[in-house]
């Protein structure tokens, strides 16, 4: 489905039109979705915050005042809704050992995840993320993923740019130490 | 960005490439839609309730029958209301102007000082600072 530029249907729904948001929803859904889904882990739960988003930002639309993307206005407050259920809820953040990152080489590394096949490759990510803390797996999920640039996650996560940077670099390092323990346990566990 | 980050970058990329997008479940946006209607008729039907309109009416009757009391009523009839019944009508009005001037004496004799003001101040203050930060935590602020 083709989508006009934000702000048309912006103008519409301030001028009364509810219906115009449903094209809106429609747009950003999926990944409003995954921001949430990446703090919330509960799928359900994840469903819940992520309709209460699109109802918070419907209720303020009026405050969006276009100084910057509609969409990174809406994806922060995804961001902060998903977070303050989670602390609400008490989730517990996963951490994930430094020390794991420290013993191998990263040359190293990533020749043996290159040396796996698509299949394996697929899943190796997949558990990497998973045990990754949740703030650190929705940056690189937005950086890779959706190919968001550093400047708006920055304005997503409320961090500066220049951590973000930063924060990129060490999740690579963690992922990438993740991954190599799981292959040196045994990757067909993955299987 | 040294050869080694470029490599490791390009590898992340094709690790994610593979990887599948998550979606919304289906049905999502209908049920933000439903959310977003019911919501704005509670709100269009909640100022109505019927303790309010309960509340705001009997304030309005009441001070309808003030005003009525006040400017429209005629109460020279009240000093011959008892003159069948032997009472001195005139002791009556004296009974109502002591009740009168019994509740104006009762505030002629509290004084203020600057500190019973301050403390006045200060309670209002307080009460009014409670208010304000329960509302705050119960509302979520979007940052941009």
């Amino acid at each position: 489905m083709k989508f006009r530029e934000d702000q048309y249907y912006i103008e519409r729904v301030l001028g009364g039109d509810t219906i115009s948001y449903r094209p809106l929803v429609e747009k950003h859904q999926d990944l409003v979705f995954t921001i949430v889904h990446r703090i919330v882990i509960s799928p359900e739960e994840a469903e819940e915050v992520a309709q209460d988003v699109f109802v918070k930002a419907y209720k303020n639309l009026d405050d969006f005042q276009g100084k910057a993307k509609f969409s990174t206005w809406l994806y922060r407050i995804a961001y902060n809704t998903a977070i303050s259920h989670s602390r609400k809820k008490k989730v517990v953040v996963l951490t994930m050992e430094e020390n794991t990152i420290e013993n191998y080489s990263e040359e190293e590394m990533c020749n043996d995840i290159m040396g796996l096949s698509a299949r394996e490759q697929k899943k190796l990510i997949h558990h990497a993320l998973s045990v990754l803390p949740r703030t650190d797996n929705l940056i690189i999920s937005l950086f890779y993923f959706h190919e968001k640039d550093i400047e708006e996650i920055s304005e997503i996560i409320g961090m500066t740019s220049n951590n973000v940077k930063v924060k990129l670099f060490r999740i690579r390092k963690k992922l990438l130490g993740e991954m190599n323990n799981m292959i040196d346990q045994d990757i067909n566990m993955l299987a | 960005m040294t050869d080694k980050h470029e490599h490791n970058d390009e590898l992340f990329r094709e690790l994610f490439r593979q990887s599948d997008l998550e979606k919304a479940p289906e049905g999502f946006a209908s049920r933000v839609m439903d959310a977003i209607t019911s919501e704005e008729q509670a709100v269009n039907v909640s100022p109505w309730s019927f303790s309010g309109s309960l509340l705001w009416g009997s304030l309005i009757f009441g001070f309808i029958c003030l005003v009525v009391a006040v400017f429209l009523i005629d109460f020279s009839f009240m000093g011959s209301i008892f003159e069948g019944v032997d009472i001195d009508g005139s002791r009556i009005s004296q009974f109502i102007s002591i009740l009168g001037s019994g509740f104006v004496e009762l505030f002629k004799g509290f004084h203020y000082s600057s500190l019973s003001i301050i403390i006045i101040i200060a309670i209002v203050a307080l009460f009014l600072a409670d208010r304000l930060f329960r509302r705050l935590s119960t509302i979520e602020i979007p940052i941009l």
